[in-house]
């Protein structure tokens, strides 16, 4: 038998591929009856090969294209379609047509996709959908070797090389024009099965194809964007096509809300690469609802079958976790010979000491817990200036989180510091004694230093002792000792975990001596990165500020690895979010940087003592030399021949110092009395850590040179420093965490709400604190009670009603105390500390019972309030909520997983399809 | 090695350029206090005046535990302004309430017990003071053990006072009264000051003064036998009146009774006027002997932090010189000053110290009529008149008011009488005394330096009464939110 098969070419600016594929078609055993080119081409000289040729617009897509040559051939029989990058076989017509002469129910036969260059590899051989509706291939980057050539019904195949009977073709109505360049295809064969026609593929009818479209080296406009793109849109696209009405109207609705979603499953699987992707293709699916609407109407005039009749032709969950799993071996096994290649593993072999324990720093580490041994907790709780203990229930502290309504006071509407979120998250390890995770914090803080700075040193230095060196003038740099012997906790928690968050930082930009994109994931390190910004922003919102401005800088200068820098400030933002919106609304922007915690002045003047801390010559003064050798160091190696790079570090110095000169000029003042200043020491760690990281390159310098830095850091730096550490008595206390007397402790303990007023006599003033239960505890303390109590005292009737109620109190005038008294639940009144004339007042008032001295004050009591029992109230808002969800998101992220199923584009293309085993 | 050279020098430059010429940046970022100002209402003004006196030892005078009140005291009470005046007796439930309107009240009433006057329903205008509610007792007592005159002004309790004055040496009575007229319970800490520094003794903390009730220490008990006594009171919970009621007696014969009422704050300059000397032959007569030696007249000093005092006695009578003299008082110790060789007259005393000081002065009164007797009187410091002052005066015998003057300028003071209003004014020179005799109810206007005492002279008996100005202020209290 002999059939009219007419052969179409497309070609689409490819004179190179094309001649190939009109050479191989003149080389056919079997010659079509009609050969027809259908140019979409800008260029004008694509090669002809002598054939026929349609020169039609370049913007015309690949169904009107089609359309086009077949409404010029006007012929029966079957229509041929080859691609300007799918170059046949000679015998390929051949065996296509033996197939429908054997079998005329074929509507459509396809061919076995081989690799362009290589004829063994099979690259296709039919396509699919999966369950979760996803484009599947089934045989792929597999070598020919016969296995799959028999006859086989598919769902769908490619274009490329398809011989099509032109009768099924009219009767369908041709491709959908409608549908996105990578959904045509697949469409067409769905409705040519579904309107009874058989779908296969010759697997002796080979075509070598090149995929220019799925590689990503056709002009973007032919895709309207990537390959990912494209697929994922042809995804959305046919799944909204084929879907029954209901389920239509709900996709189309719920489609980029999915999308969000499926977008953080790839982050947290750490394919970030194909969320943009994800995100673009649901985009244009939902704006191009008219096409949509367009194919299903094309697709209800061809045939009334539904697409769930096909499920036996989709794939299985097994073959799709098998060439999940081929995927992951190939991606593993090139990044292995990749890293193989560049020497990653070289560094290792040549400097086998460079861990924490085999270089000896763990020595070091551990001498620096020892020399806090006069830090040593003796108790759960610390103390101090500048730390108080946590509420002794985890969950009271989690409750504070992100929270809306603030205990402080009388109790009001407002956001929470972001820092309650640190407190909970450091807390939650020792959840069953939350204090005693700040207390063992301050005491290991100096050991947690040196550990990150170690790690971090790694990036500049392969010198273990100038790593060792940098590492201890870093934990015993004045930001740091002086936070800590001002117990400082925020300061101290940011200094801290700076050295971790700057590591990370750095492993995602590929600075430093690593391979960027490696074999770590940078994903990973995104986590990381963001967890940590957030907890040292957080804890000292100067220097997050700061930090931020530095990643945001540094992202600007690496483009590609822009979207994981930026995406590092993500749980920042998040936690930020509602404080900042509400200090937009009241005008009071600035005032985020307050510190949060314990509110305490700072004494740092913005003149050039700053970078020495101020050389106050007490006690500390010691500790304060080492800043002049670490600068005078870190500027010698200036001359050292990693110029660049002690120029970037010295850059990130001197901003660091800038923004801490102009945050020590910015004062806060609340009233006549209460001045708070910035606490600049967080920036000034970061200056110290630059300065370090700027030493730890005299590793490239002369060993003279090198024992002489160490030498002079050592003896006029880190001694007298260590020295300073171990010799000054920290002025903190421990305790169980009680803050106040046994019998208000007694009450709280048993559920009892009961205020208490802690008076105070200061400068003929009368200082008042209000708080229920046990007291004022450190993650109930806000910034926003402080900045919004004036307005509160001065506008909320209550608070008049208070300090009426204190004024009369203090003057025992024999006015009604009691009613106020009552009113409020006041059940105790403190007086801290011993004021004889406030203690005669309270003494001489009706009502009151004086209990007598206690650690925490002289205490009386309200004989006629006895509380109410109360049951926890727990609030759960947006603000937790998502605060919650991202820094779960991020955390996912954080944490190492072995499925690291980064495809590079050319392997990946389409068709692998991760979803379904979830 | 150039661009090293140009980097490490660029760097340099700009580290040292920025330290040293950067404009500091000073921001300020002001939020409101969160404080307010809050108006307290003073409680209302209330005074205490002793009662009658106590009498020790029952009727036989043997039964050491046995204290009781004996005859009743005499209170003369003036106030003006709204409300009304309770009237109450400390102890018992006698309560009476006189109601003011426009016009003045005078009224005067036998006292048996510690009674309080309170002003209640006061307006806050006029303010609290001496010429709103100011009242006295005085109690003229002649038994075998007790004879002399005992006046005092009704006082303002407090949480924290000193009496200067009385004796615990042989044949001579001091008993501390502290009465309290509210109704929370107090609890009264005792200081006792001798010749030889502190009393160092058991039982001197935590005396129980109950509510509506008054507390009768011996002080011989705590400090016998000592011939200076100072006493420091201070109480928790109820504010409490105080006074050390002293008692001479001579051999068989009592030679005196007086109230020793609370100093004022300590001061550098103690002004006591009304050292009124009359009797001096007898009392000559008396002091030979050596168990009377203290019968005479004696300027008491207390120094918590000792003092080089001067005291300086000035006569009314420009042609009488009066008497100087300095010493030494040592820390906490109290130290007695006799003064002899005065004559009959009337004088003004002045202490003056480098290290602030408590004082007092005893006033002895002969009394020639048959046997010769002696009386005295406790003076305190006076107030200086910054306010005009009222103060009432028993009816009976002669009432002086002594004035004196600390300034370097001769003052004038009013003397209005408040019944009858007539005034008269005396001219006081300066760091001189003058006196002038009153009756009834008088406001002795203010004056710069004038301090004045009034000295009640009846049946040649001899006692004092303070002009204080009693308020409870009220004030502003700041309070600030933390």
């Amino acid at each position: 038998m002999t059939l009219n098969v007419s052969a179409v070419v497309l070609s689409h600016d490819e004179p190179g591929s094309i001649s190939r594929v009109l050479e191989q078609l003149s080389k056919q055993t079997v010659s079509p009856s009609r050969i027809l080119i259908v140019d979409t081409s800008k260029m004008k000289a694509i090669p002809s090969g002598g054939f026929e040729t349609l020169k039609l617009d370049h913007r015309t897509n690949f169904a009107s294209a089609i359309e086009e040559a077949v409404r010029h051939l006007d012929s029966e029989g079957y229509l041929w379609i080859l691609h300007d990058d799918s170059a046949p076989e000679p015998d390929a017509l051949a065996n296509l047509l033996k197939e429908v002469e054997l079998s005329p129910s074929l509507a459509i036969v396809g061919t076995k996709q081989l690799d362009w260059e290589n004829s063994k590899l099979i690259k296709q051989m039919g396509l699919t959908l999966t369950r979760a509706g996803k484009l599947f291939s089934r045989v792929r980057g597999e070598y020919d070797q016969g296995q799959h050539d028999h006859l086989e019904d598919v769902m769908a195949v490619g274009t490329a090389g398809a011989l099509i009977s032109l009768e099924k073709y009219r009767e369908l109505g041709g491709f959908d024009p409608k549908a996105p360049a990578l959904a045509a295809d697949v469409d067409f064969s769905i409705r040519a099965r579904l309107s009874g026609g058989r779908v296969a593929v010759a697997p002796r009818a080979k075509v070598a194809h090149q995929m220019l479209s799925m590689n990503g080296q056709r002009p973007a406009s032919w895709l309207l964007g990537s390959p990912g793109h494209a697929v994922r849109w042809a995804e959305f696209h046919l799944a909204l096509s084929y879907a029954s009405f209901i389920g239509f109207v709900f996709g189309w609705l719920l489609l980029l809300p999915f999308a969000v979603l499926n977008s953080l499953v790839l982050l947290v699987r750490k394919r970030a690469a194909d969320v943009p992707a994800e995100l673009s293709g649901a985009i244009f699916a939902f704006v191009g609802i008219e096409k949509i609407l367009g194919s299903r109407a094309r697709i209800k005039r061809t045939t009334s079958a539904k697409l769930r009749s096909l499920s036996r032709l989709r794939a299985t969950r097994q073959e799709v976790k098998n060439s999940n799993q081929r995927a992951k071996d190939e991606e593993i096994s090139k990044q292995l010979l990749d890293a193989h290649a560049r020497g990653d593993n070289d560094q290792q072999a040549v400097n086998p000491n460079s861990g924490f324990a085999a270089s000896g720093a763990i020595w070091f580490a551990l001498a620096l817990v020892a020399l806090n041994i006069m830090w040593f907790p003796t108790n759960f709780a610390v103390t101090g200036s500048g730390v108080i203990p946590l509420s002794s229930n985890w969950l009271d502290i989690f409750s504070q989180a992100g929270s809306s309504t603030q205990s402080m006071g009388l109790g009001f509407e407002s956001a929470s510091d972001p820092f309650a979120w640190v407190l909970a998250m450091m807390s939650a390890p020792l959840f069953f004694e939350p204090s005693f995770a700040i207390t063992l914090l301050l005491y290991l803080a100096t050991a947690i230093a040196f550990t990150g700075v170690f790690r971090l040193s790694a990036l500049v230095s392969e010198s273990n002792p100038i790593r060792i060196t940098a590492a201890l003038s870093y934990s015993l740099w004045p930001a740091l000792t002086l936070s800590i012997s001002e117990t400082r906790f925020s300061q101290v928690l940011a200094l801290a975990l700076l050295p971790w968050l700057v590591h990370s930082v750095s492993k995602i930009a590929g600075l430093g001596n690593q391979n960027a994109g490696t074999f770590v994931s940078t994903w990973s390190e995104v986590g990381v990165s963001a967890v940590l910004l957030a907890l040292v922003s957080a804890s000292s919102p100067a220097l997050g500020l700061a930090l931020v401005l530095l990643i945001i800088g540094l992202a600007l200068t690496r483009p590609k690895k822009l979207m994981a820098l930026l995406f590092t400030t993500g749980l920042t933002a998040v936690w930020f979010a509602p404080l900042v919106l509400e200090r937009v609304a009241s005008s009071q922007l600035v005032s985020i940087l307050i510190d949060p915690g314990v509110q305490r002045a700072s004494n740092l003047q913005a003149n050039w003592t700053l970078p020495f801390f101020g050389f106050q010559f007490d006690s500390l003064a010691f500790g304060l030399f080492i800043s002049i050798p670490v600068i005078v160091l870190a500027t010698v190696s200036l001359l050292t021949p990693r110029v660049r790079a002690n120029l970037q570090l010295w850059l990130v110095a001197l901003i660091a110092l800038a923004l801490a000169f102009i945050a020590a000029g910015i004062s806060f003042s609340f009233g006549e009395l209460v001045q708070l200043s910035i606490d600049v020491k967080g920036l000034l760690g970061l200056f110290g850590l630059a300065l370090v990281l700027a030493i730890a390159q005299l590793s490239t310098t002369s060993n003279g040179l090198r024992a002489l830095a160490i030498s002079v850091i050592a003896i006029v730096g880190i001694a007298p420093a260590a020295f300073s550490m171990a010799t000054n008595p920290p002025a903190v206390s421990y305790s169980d965490g009680r803050g106040v007397p046994s019998i208000i402790q007694a009450d709280s303990d048993a559920q009892v709400s009961v205020r208490s007023l802690r008076l105070e006599s200061v400068d003929g003033d009368i200082s008042v604190q209000i708080f229920e239960g046990p007291g004022i505890k450190l993650d109930q303390l806000s910034t926003s009670y402080q900045i919004s109590k004036s307005g509160l005292s001065l506008d909320n009737p209550d608070y008049q009603q208070l300090g009426q109620l204190v004024a009369n109190l203090v003057s025992a005038n024999g006015a009604d105390v009691l009613t106020p008294l009552e009113k409020f639940g006041i059940g105790y009144v403190l007086v801290f500390p011993k004021d004889r004339d406030l203690q005669m007042a309270l003494d001489s008032t009706r009502g009151l019972e004086s209990i007598g001295e206690t650690d925490f004050g002289q205490l009386w009591k309200v004989q006629s309030v006895t509380g109410v029992e109360t049951t926890s109230s727990f609030e759960f808002g947006m603000a937790k909520g998502l605060g919650l969800g991202v820094l779960i998101f991020y955390l996912t992220l954080a944490l190492p997983t072995s499925s690291i199923r980064k495809r590079n584009g050319k392997e990946s293309s389409i068709f692998v399809d991760a979803e379904e085993n979830n | 090695m150039l661009v090293r050279i140009a980097s490490f020098l660029s760097v340099v430059a700009v580290l040292f350029t920025g330290l040293i010429f950067a404009p500091a940046v000073e921001s300020k970022v002001s939020f409101d206090s969160a404080s307010g100002s809050y108006s307290v209402k003073p409680a209302d003004l209330s005074l205490v005046c002793p009662g009658a006196v106590f009498r020790t030892g029952g009727d036989s005078g043997t039964k050491l535990s046995q204290v009781n009140r004996t005859g009743k005291a005499t209170a003369s009470i003036t106030a003006f302004g709204a409300g009304s005046i309770e009237i109450s007796s400390v102890a018992e439930s006698n309560v009476s309430e006189l109601e003011l309107d426009s016009e003045r009240i005078f009224v005067s009433r036998e006292l048996d017990d510690a009674t309080s006057l309170t002003n209640l329903n006061a307006q806050e205008d006029p303010v609290q003071g001496a010429l709103s509610l100011t009242a006295s007792t005085s109690q003229l007592v002649a038994t075998d053990s007790m004879r002399g005159l005992a006046a005092a002004s009704c006082q303002l309790p407090s949480n924290d006072f000193y009496i200067v004055g009385g004796s615990t040496a042989a044949g001579r009575e001091a008993l501390l009264v502290l009465t309290n007229p509210s109704p929370i319970d107090a609890t009264a800490d005792l200081g006792i000051f001798t010749d030889l520094g502190a009393a160092t003794v058991a039982g001197l903390a935590g005396i129980s003064v109950p509510a509506g009730s008054t507390t009768v220490l011996s002080l011989a008990s705590f400090a016998p036998t000592v011939p200076a006594l100072a006493v420091q009171v201070q109480s928790q919970g109820a504010k409490l009146a105080g006074w050390i009621q002293q008692r001479a007696v001579r051999g068989t014969a009592a030679q005196g009774v007086d109230w020793i009422s609370p100093n004022p704050a300590a001061t550098l300059q103690a002004v006591i006027p009304g050292l009124v000397i009359r009797g001096t032959k007898v009392i000559n007569q008396v002091a030979k002997s050596e168990e009377n030696s203290d019968a005479g007249h004696a300027v008491r000093v207390f120094a918590p932090e000792g003092a080089n005092v001067t005291v300086q006695i000035i006569a009314s009578d420009e042609d009488v010189f009066g008497a100087v003299f300095t010493g030494i008082v040592e820390p906490g110790s109290v130290q007695d000053f006799p003064i002899s060789e005065l004559l009959d007259g009337n004088y003004s005393v002045f202490v003056t110290s480098d290290k602030p000081i408590y004082a007092g002065v005893r006033v002895a009164r002969g009394n020639s009529g048959g046997t010769p007797r002696l009386d005295f009187a406790w003076l305190s410091p006076a107030d200086e008149l910054v306010s005009d002052r009222a103060i009432t005066v028993p009816a009976d015998g002669e009432t002086i008011l002594v004035l004196a003057n600390a300034s370097d300028q001769v003052s004038l003071a009013k003397v209005e009488n408040l019944r009858t209003g007539e005034a008269s004014s005396v001219s006081v020179p300066a760091l001189g005394t003058a006196t002038v005799v009153i009756s009834g109810s008088v406001v002795i206007s203010q004056g710069a330096g004038i301090f004045a005492t009034a000295v009640v002279l009846i049946e040649g008996q001899i006692s004092d009464l303070d002009i204080r100005d009693p308020k409870n202020l009220g004030s502003q209290v700041k309070v600030r939110f933390r």
